[in-house]
């Protein structure tokens, strides 16, 4: 095409026209294209400004385009014509006196439409018009550079902007990193050595983008990370073909402990853990050295030793070497309902220290919000589970300045022993140790008495029942701001463990159905004291007259 | 002998006293009524110092030419995802799908500003793939020039699900400013020219849509597709790509601005201020004047007067 090669030129679509073309419609057969030579580079056709040579609607090069009344191909078809589809031209509308081209249809006495041309001057109504244009250049762009071999880049520097091409750009920042140090630093990628003897990296498996497992997401060297996603798969055919789901894939690798590469960790499995369908689970002697892939189970209906949780302990020294990692595994029985499965893989990293690992604190000195309570020796739980009597349902630990609500339901039978049913609802909702002190501070170290708030318990029950079962447990916890006002730190000034009772007989609770909602809550509630507004003290006048001043009177 | 008025003018009568007396004191008392009083009327008022004020323009918005794309191919659950991000393609995997992509940003009305911006999409499928939504992130770049020179990368977020499997999404909106804060009336502002979605991390945790929603979402200034709603065509012909069609508008923001002390906006604000002092003073002046020639005319305060035909003599 040789109208696409003249990007600034003022009409682009009508360099084909011959230039013996005058004012009037010839009605010639127009030049073929290629009578004009490509523009060398450098230069470019001047522009067309003679406004009865352009005709826009003229696309077919040689052909005439319906409707286009200056196609001077069209001279033996304009009997077909309806419109025009270009009905005027104008060659500059700034102007206040401007060229300008009508072609109009009109039905001959014959009853064949006519193209009409008129190349008239109009006068432009608008009061802000260009009399006269005494620097013509200023009516149309400026002439462009046209692009060389020696001006590209400079003129690609001066004129491009985003571009898919630039798509590419940044996304390799952390292979050309410089290396400063031959350990690694935080967030860097750890390098592995596959079985195969490639180099690869170590990988977490994460969501990205959807909750799917996409096994190339690197761990980041000292970031800890859990992650969980989905793993769909097809019982029968991927189970031993699907490399996710086996052991091997997140074990059989070494850890190149610095980035020189020249020595590597090996992955300890330092536990297997098996799990069964019904979800019981048995530690494993990892010492047999069998292998747990995955193996179909009889009838092609349960696939055993699936990697359902997989955490790595990577053990770093000083200068950012890896010293060795642990890896411990859930492997675990999966039949048809169980799809798509839920993986979980985590990596903490540990320093190489002869200090004890340190519990996390809460908040130093105030609770932070978010961190669980600090309870006894272990944080405070709360239970929530659909069924009440099921297995010891997950536990949730009580996290600071969130309001949580839960519960379980209850098959309550009349003829159930009521005090037996009391005491197991009773331990759902308490849990298995349930701790009498909570740390008012998050801080708080154990050996500190006074720093341990004791949970109280308050029970409300009328008694006017003869079974009397707990229905509801609110763990309520007050606290209070403490110290500056820039800066107050949390503590938790009171705990009570309020649990209540059946007021009325458990069968009209219940509506009859035998099923009663069990409901353990916990509140938080800020009892701190506003802050008082420190008033400045107005000032006094401290002007005493002296005391003889009214001495002869008083 | 008809008499008529051949001229009028209005005589001018003084009244003189001397300072230590009870008008210098009755005029010292009306000219501070007539001056403060206004002042306190107006600002009791409220509105009477300026604080924010709008501006009008268009920004210069450019594409980025970044896209984010995920649709889901089964109700199931499985999907295909792409983006312009190679790290997110190197996450995706088996996921991968690699859409023909046409974009084009037009300037309507040749001011120098881009005004819109065509995009297609076309995702081709597997035979037996439908889409049941998708989930498509754009950014831009937006740059406003007029009062504070702001640069910022921005986002826009387009999300349709359909329980029916369709062939064709098409979204047309305006690309509007969220402002949670004023802007600054001048200086220059680049506080969130850094990308929204961090493509040169190797990490998933970069690409999660929630994460970049909510950290965007974080910021003061921030930009959304206002639309009627995504078009959502149904009934694809096996073999044929699901068609994206996006046209995103770029019309003219109004921004809030703040005045401040101390530079330009100062004397904005004093003009507004002296607008409405002067026009509640003009009342006051008009009223004190009848009372103090009352007060005067009337001798209700001693003061000695001097007729107009002896003023020469004084």
């Amino acid at each position: 095409m040789q109208t696409a090669i003249l990007p600034d030129s003022k009409t682009p679509l009508d360099v084909n026209s011959s230039p013996e073309t005058t004012t009037t419609i010839t009605h010639t057969t127009p030049s073929i294209s290629g009578s004009q030579p490509l523009p060398l580079s450098g230069s470019l056709p001047p522009p067309v400004t003679d406004v009865s040579r352009l005709c826009p609607c003229n696309l077919l090069e040689g052909q005439c385009d319906v409707n286009c009344c200056c196609d001077k191909d069209c001279v033996g078809d304009f009997k077909l014509f309806t419109s025009c589809s270009v009905e005027k031209l104008v060659a500059d509308p700034q102007l206040c006196s401007q060229d300008t081209v009508q072609y109009s249809l009109s039905t001959a006495a014959d009853g064949w439409a006519r193209v009409q041309t008129s190349v008239t001057q109009e006068v432009n109504p608008n009061i802000l018009c260009i009399q006269r244009a005494n620097y013509k250049a200023g009516l149309s762009f400026g002439t462009p550079e046209v692009p060389t071999d020696g001006n590209f880049d400079g003129l690609f520097q001066q004129f491009a902007g985003f571009s898919f091409a630039s798509m590419g750009d940044g996304g390799t920042s952390n292979q050309v990193a410089p290396q400063v140090s031959p350990g690694y630093t935080y967030a860097d990628v750890i390098w592995t050595q596959e079985e195969s003897g490639e180099r690869g990296f170590f990988r977490l498996p994460a969501p990205a983008g959807t909750a799917h497992c996409s096994d190339a997401n690197p761990a980041a060297f000292l970031e800890d990370r859990t992650t969980s996603c989905t793993r769909p798969f097809r019982l029968a055919q991927d189970c031993t073909t699907l490399p996710a789901l086996s052991l091997q894939m997140y074990t059989s690798f070494s850890i190149f402990s610095d980035k020189t590469e020249n020595s590597t960790v090996a992955v300890d499995v330092t536990s297997i853990v098996l799990q069964a369908l019904d979800g019981t689970r048995t530690l494993l002697d990892t010492t047999d050295g069998s292998s747990f892939g995955p193996m179909l189970g009889e009838d092609d209906s349960v696939c055993n030793n699936v990697v359902l949780q997989v955490s790595y302990i990577i053990t770093y020294g000083e200068m950012g070497t890896i010293v060795s990692t642990a890896a411990s595994l859930v492997l675990g029985a999966v039949d048809r309902i169980m799809l798509p499965i839920q993986q979980e893989f985590g990596v903490m990293f540990v320093q190489e220290s002869t200090t004890p690992a340190v519990l996390p604190l809460s908040g130093n000195p105030g609770y932070v919000a978010g961190l669980p309570l600090v309870a006894g020796s272990r944080t405070a739980e709360y239970p929530f589970s659909r069924d009440c009597l099921g297995a010891t349902g997950p536990r949730v630990p009580v996290l600071f300045g969130l309001n949580m609500v839960s519960g379980c339901t209850l098959r309550f039978e009349e003829s159930a022993n009521c005090s037996l049913v009391s005491e197991l609802i009773l331990r759902v909702l308490r849990g298995t140790d349930f701790p009498g002190y909570v740390a008012s501070f998050g801080n708080s170290p154990a050996n500190a008495v006074m720093d341990w708030v004791q949970i109280k318990t308050q029970t409300t029950s009328t008694g006017t029942t003869s079974c009397s079962v707990p229905l509801s447990l609110d763990l309520e916890v007050k606290w209070t701001k403490y110290g500056s006002l820039v800066n107050p730190q949390a503590q938790i000034v009171n705990v009570t463990e309020v649990i209540q009772t059946n007021t009325s007989s458990l069968s009209s609770l219940s509506g009859g159905g035998g099923i009663l909602f069990i409901s353990t809550s916990v509140t938080f509630t800020d009892v701190s004291a506003a802050g008082q507004p420190g008033y400045r003290a107005a000032p006094t006048i401290d002007a005493k007259l002296p005391y003889d001043f009214f001495f002869p009177f008083v | 002998m008809a008499v008529y008025e051949v001229h009028a003018h209005p005589a001018l009568v003084r009244y003189k006293t001397s300072v230590c007396t009870r008008a210098t004191l009755f005029l010292v008392t009306v000219l501070c009524l007539t001056y403060i009083s206004p002042l306190l009327v107006a600002y009791r008022s409220q509105g009477f110092w300026l604080k924010r004020s709008t501006y009008e323009e268009q920004p210069s918005v450019r594409f980025r030419y970044q896209i984010l794309l995920v649709a889901a191919t089964s109700t199931g659950g499985s999907y295909v995802a792409w983006s312009t991000f190679p790290n997110f393609n190197a996450l995706q995997g088996g996921n991968l799908r690699i859409p023909s992509v046409s974009a084009r940003e037009e300037d309507l009305n040749r001011d120098g500003k881009l005004d819109r911006l065509n995009l297609q999409i076309d995702l081709p499928l597997t035979p037996d793939e439908q889409i049941y939504s998708v989930q498509l992130l754009l950014t831009f770049s937006y740059q406003l020039y007029r009062m504070s020179a702001l640069t910022m990368q921005t986002l826009v977020y387009v999300q349709h699900a359909s329980p029916v499997a369709g062939s064709r999404l098409f979204v047309d909106g305006d690309l509007r400013l969220q402002q949670r804060v004023p802007l600054a009336h001048r200086g220059v502002d680049t506080a969130y020219n850094v990308s929204v979605i961090d493509g040169s991390s190797p990490f998933a945790a970069a690409y999660d849509l929630a994460n970049i929603i909510a950290a965007y979402q974080e910021r003061n200034l921030s930009t959304f597709l206002s639309s009627p709603g995504p078009v959502w065509t149904v009934g694809r012909a096996a073999g044929a790509p699901f068609r994206i069609g996006a046209v995103i508008r770029y019309p003219a923001e109004t921004i809030r601005y703040p005045y401040r002390e101390r530079d330009p906006g100062f004397w904005e604000t004093i003009k507004f201020a002296w607008v409405q002092y002067v026009s509640v003073l003009l009342i006051f002046l008009w009223v004190f004047s009848r009372v103090q020639t009352f007060v005067f005319q009337n001798q209700v305060l001693p003061t000695v007067p001097v007729p107009p035909q002896k003023q020469h003599q004084l």
